[in-house]
């Protein structure tokens, strides 16, 4: 399938009209970023280089998971992108219609029923099942790299196992400041051979990595390396005997639905720094509300969404 | 009462539509035609050509065009469409010493073999906004093409019938510039393999090449500097016409495909000499799509700052600037990737935000507990 | 005319759904190590079947000119040759240990896996693909019922192990795979072709996977299973 796209958007039109690919890439950029993900998942947390491309997106922009979904994309599978957890927020919003455009592929909310999920930042809050694959964008895939910036360095110290660099960079955080003061993109050990980084993932997301039914997917297009965890795969965040690992928890359910176990956006609501907690998974709230049959507007698109909150939930923290 | 707003797609469009009517402008103005900017911003499209790494004229306008003007964004447009490009073959490489030269100087030598020319050049120009003067009005008066310049340019061009001998190939027959070896090795291509270190001189030339022409032009200034100076003189710099051939498997012998401009620079750097290896001249390189003489200088400047810490050169030479260091230059020359990156900020970060304020806010609830403590015991 | 035919021998009835099919049964496959996946799509045979629709269909999904094959000397044929360089533009590498994949038709005469490139410790996925037409069925001769554990099993934290059954494969294989995995994180990773179409209507190949991680014993007790629809 060749689907056709105006290269120039709202210029005049007597401009060339370009035809793409379906899902963008050619076909043998795909076998390139293709064969670059089965090593990836046949090495479990190890950066493998690829000849990553320009895509139409900036890069830092996704364009690593957006060249591993396009790869890894059939017509049949149904999609997802979020982006802080949440569909709506506009660079998710871009993808998604982007692959909408140029795959032609089904798009969803619904992290139960979509094959892929693209994300940046969150893993959802419902479980992962078997058969789905997560794409996560990546910004810096070296987990070493604020400790050693040369890539030759990092490469070898990699190779050698030598993880001595990371182990006294997260004690130093202990020594300072009595705990480790890394709260997202906190480094994992995978398969118990590779540190790796799990994307700024709040350090929450973490345990969800772990023995995860589904297959994750790390594309970091401007460095140019893939990773992956295949399903089942042991993931453990780095931690000491006396210091183990532990994640974020807030005093307070979601505003909106109630949850206590989940990832909380803190939003302030007025000038006197008033502010509420409400869940970062827009999917997982949304749901949630509705199951409680309380009052769920209409959910179309571009319109606008509008959940009544009590005001009594709001809280004012005067410090 | 909060309000979750859930309007992305509606506010990219009316984003797209504002971007639309600014791009147009005032619509009393005439519109600007893609043969315009390709005709009369002719520079603005070689720098998005050669950043853009795609030799095409009307599309390089197009994308100044639809870029409003801003040539970073531009040059991302052209690379994103090149890189669905299907390749066809690879050109035979081609030959800058049978340029058609429409400029050509050297600074080492008060005349050579072909003369000076100096072209259409800013060089000599009075820096004065001129208004309604000649930029605006139309040159329709005849100028000779290629004539030299230079008023001592004594030896007729005519004589080489068209090729300018390399100023720098009098150097190699004297012995004090090694030769350049002509091999037959395919050269690595960064935009189908990543970038892997040590770089060979083909990766780094082709990254240069592609890299962002300030970026460039400061590492050049800072090795003038004294942050590893490498005692630079332009040896040649000639822009021109060079004829493009390739060999369609099925016929076996070379076809000429196109003419493209080509600005070349080659500078002579000092060596003194050390490791077995006497004293003689290096080569710089530079290569850059169409006129860009400020990359081309710039691009030779930092390859030669590059070879000295490159085994393969002999060189052997202490890093001791940022022009010098591999991996900090070919890691941060491309505007796309920086660009991009640089950007990205503007993406929610909400998730993360959060997580560093609930750690600092714990960081701090602990310090506050720790001091009263220690005030308490102090008492 | 014959060599007009075989430079004309169709691949993928539609190259791109096809590849990609093809593609996403080997990431399950080597993200699942055990568990038979079946190929969704098929390109025709060629009329030497040594070079298996299966073996075929990987081939033209994953092989082009940046991954030099290598073809066993039952799968090597200059029909065969003139096929994959056709579709895949795929250089030919002379000696195994230069492939980037090499296909094996005849398992009980291939070389030994040490004869494959296992990586490098900087760049460990500069490795070999091993494409093995194995026979699954349990009259297979030397067929053996072997278990697997590592990532991609369930219940490997908890020392569960999955259960498969392949024939045809020499007395060596699995003592050679203990010392690939020793490598580790360096290593070949082997992907199972089972041979034949098994019964009649639409054909139906399966395939298995062995990531490096992989870690395979002879059966004690565990369970087989499939992925396949």
């Amino acid at each position: 399938m060749t689907t056709t796209v105006n290269s120039a958007d709202g210029a005049s039109s007597n401009q060339p009209s370009v035809a793409y690919n379906f899902a963008y890439l050619d076909e043998q950029t795909k076998r390139m970023i293709r064969r670059s993900i089965l090593k990836a998942v046949a090495l479990p947390g190890y950066q493998v280089p690829f000849g990553g491309r320009e895509m139409p997106m900036p890069y830092g922009w996704g364009t690593g998971g957006i060249q591993v979904s396009a790869s890894v994309l059939g017509k049949h599978d149904v999609f997802k992108v979020i982006d802080q957890g949440s569909d709506d927020t506009t660079n998710a919003v871009s993808i998604r219609s982007f692959f909408a455009r140029v795959a032609g592929v089904r798009t969803t909310t619904d992290t139960e029923e979509a094959d892929i999920i693209q994300t940046r930042h969150r893993i959802p809050e419902q479980p992962l099942r078997e058969g789905q694959i997560m794409v996560y964008q990546v910004p810096i895939p070296e987990p070493l790299r604020w400790m050693e910036p040369s890539e030759a360095e990092t490469r070898t110290l990699h190779a050698l196992e030598e993880y001595g660099v990371m182990h006294v960079k997260l004690y130093e955080d202990i020594a300072r400041h009595g705990e480790i003061a890394t709260s997202f993109d906190y480094p994992v050990l995978v398969n118990g051979r590779y540190v790796m980084s799990p994307s700024p993932l709040p350090k929450f997301d973490n345990p969800k990595m772990n023995q995860c039914p589904a297959l994750q997917l790390f594309g970091a297009g401007r460095e140019k390396r893939i990773y992956a965890i295949p399903p089942y795969t042991t993931v453990k965040s780095l931690d000491f005997e006396d210091h183990p690992f532990a994640v974020q928890q807030w005093n307070e359910p979601c505003a909106i639905c109630g949850a206590t176990d989940s990832y909380l956006d803190e939003i302030i609501t007025d000038d006197a720094g008033g502010r509420m907690f409400v869940c970062s998974d827009t999917d997982h709230c949304f749901k949630r509300v509705a199951g409680q049959s309380l009052s769920a507007a209409s959910d179309e698109e571009g319109e606008f969404f509008t959940t009544e909150v009590d005001s009594s939930v709001h809280e004012r923290r005067k410090k | 009462m909060y309000v979750a707003v859930k309007g992305g797609e509606k506010a990219i469009r009316n984003a797209h539509a504002l971007l639309a009517e600014k791009r147009r402008g005032d619509t009393s103005v005439p519109e600007i035609a893609i043969e315009q900017i390709r005709e009369q911003l002719s520079l603005a499209v070689d720098r998005v050509m050669g950043e853009g790494s795609l030799y095409d004229r009307d599309l390089a306008a197009l994308a100044v065009k639809q870029a409003r003007g801003d040539l970073v964004e531009a040059i991302f447009l052209l690379r994103a469409y090149r890189t669905t490009l299907p390749r066809f073959g690879s050109t035979l490489p081609v030959d800058t010493a049978s340029m058609h030269v429409r400029r050509r100087i050297s600074a080492t030598y008060k005349d050579v073999p072909g003369g000076q020319v100096l072209g259409p050049t800013f060089d000599y120009t009075h820096r004065l906004l001129e208004g309604s003067a000649p930029v605006c009005r139309d040159t329709s008066s005849g100028i000779a093409e290629n004539s030299p310049s230079s008023s001592e340019g004594k030896l007729e061009r005519s004589q080489f019938n068209g090729r300018c001998p390399k100023v720098l190939s009098f150097l190699e027959q004297e012995g004090l510039l090694p030769r350049e070896e002509n091999t037959d090795a395919s050269p690595g291509d960064l935009s189908r393999e990543p970038l892997e270190l040590p770089a060979s001189r083909d990766v780094r030339l082709q990254n240069l090449a592609r890299a962002d022409e300030g970026l460039l032009l400061s590492l050049a200034y800072s090795t003038q500097r004294g942050l590893g100076s490498t005692h630079p003189f332009a040896g040649e710099i000639r822009m021109g016409e060079v004829e493009v051939y390739c060999i369609p498997e099925e016929l076996g012998f070379p076809v000429l495909v196109g003419e493209i401009t080509l600005t070349e620079c080659e500078s002579v750097n000092q060596f003194s000499g050390g490791k077995g290896r006497p004293a003689s001249f290096t080569r710089g390189y530079g290569l850059a799509f169409g006129e860009s003489e400020r990359k081309a200088i710039s691009m030779a400047l930092v390859d030669r700052a590059l070879l000295g810490a490159d085994p393969e050169s002999g060189l052997d030479e202490e890093v001791r600037g940022p022009a010098q260091n591999a991996e900090f230059v070919l890691y941060h020359s491309d505007n796309v990737e920086a660009s991009g990156f640089v950007q990205h900020l503007k993406l929610p970060h909400y998730v993360d935000f959060q997580a560093e304020l609930a750690m600092i806010r714990s960081l701090r609830a602990a310090s506050n507990v720790s001091e009263q403590d220690s005030d308490n015991n102090g008492k | 005319m014959s060599t007009l035919s075989i430079a004309t021998a169709p691949g993928f009835a539609r190259p791109v759904d096809d590849a990609q099919a093809v593609f996403r049964a080997v990431l399950q496959a080597l993200s699942r190590p055990g568990m038979f996946v079946c190929l969704p799509a098929l390109p025709p045979s060629l009329a030497r079947d040594e070079m298996t629709q299966g073996m075929l269909a990987l081939a033209l999904a994953l092989c082009d000119q940046d991954s030099p094959l290598w073809l066993d000397s039952a799968a090597d044929s200059p029909q065969t040759r003139h096929h994959l360089r056709f579709h895949c533009a795929s250089p030919f590498a002379a000696a195994p240990e230069q492939a980037a994949f090499a296909f094996i038709s005849r398992p009980e005469s291939m070389p030994r896996l040490s004869a494959f490139h296992a990586g490098r410790a900087d760049f460990p996925d500069r490795s070999a693909t091993l494409v093995i037409r194995v026979d699954c069925s349990a009259e297979a001769p030397e067929s053996e019922v072997m278990e697997v554990t590592g990532p991609g099993v369930k219940g490997n934290e908890r020392g569960i192990w999955q259960a498969f059954r392949l024939g045809g494969l020499p007395a060596w294989f699995w003592t050679d795979w203990r010392d690939n995995q020793a490598l580790y994180p360096l290593g070949v990773d082997v992907i199972f072709v089972e041979s034949a179409n098994s019964g009649q209507g639409a054909p139906s190949v399966r395939i298995l996977g062995l990531p490096r991680t992989a870690r395979v014993r002879k059966a004690v007790n565990a369970k087989e299973g499939s992925l396949c629809m």
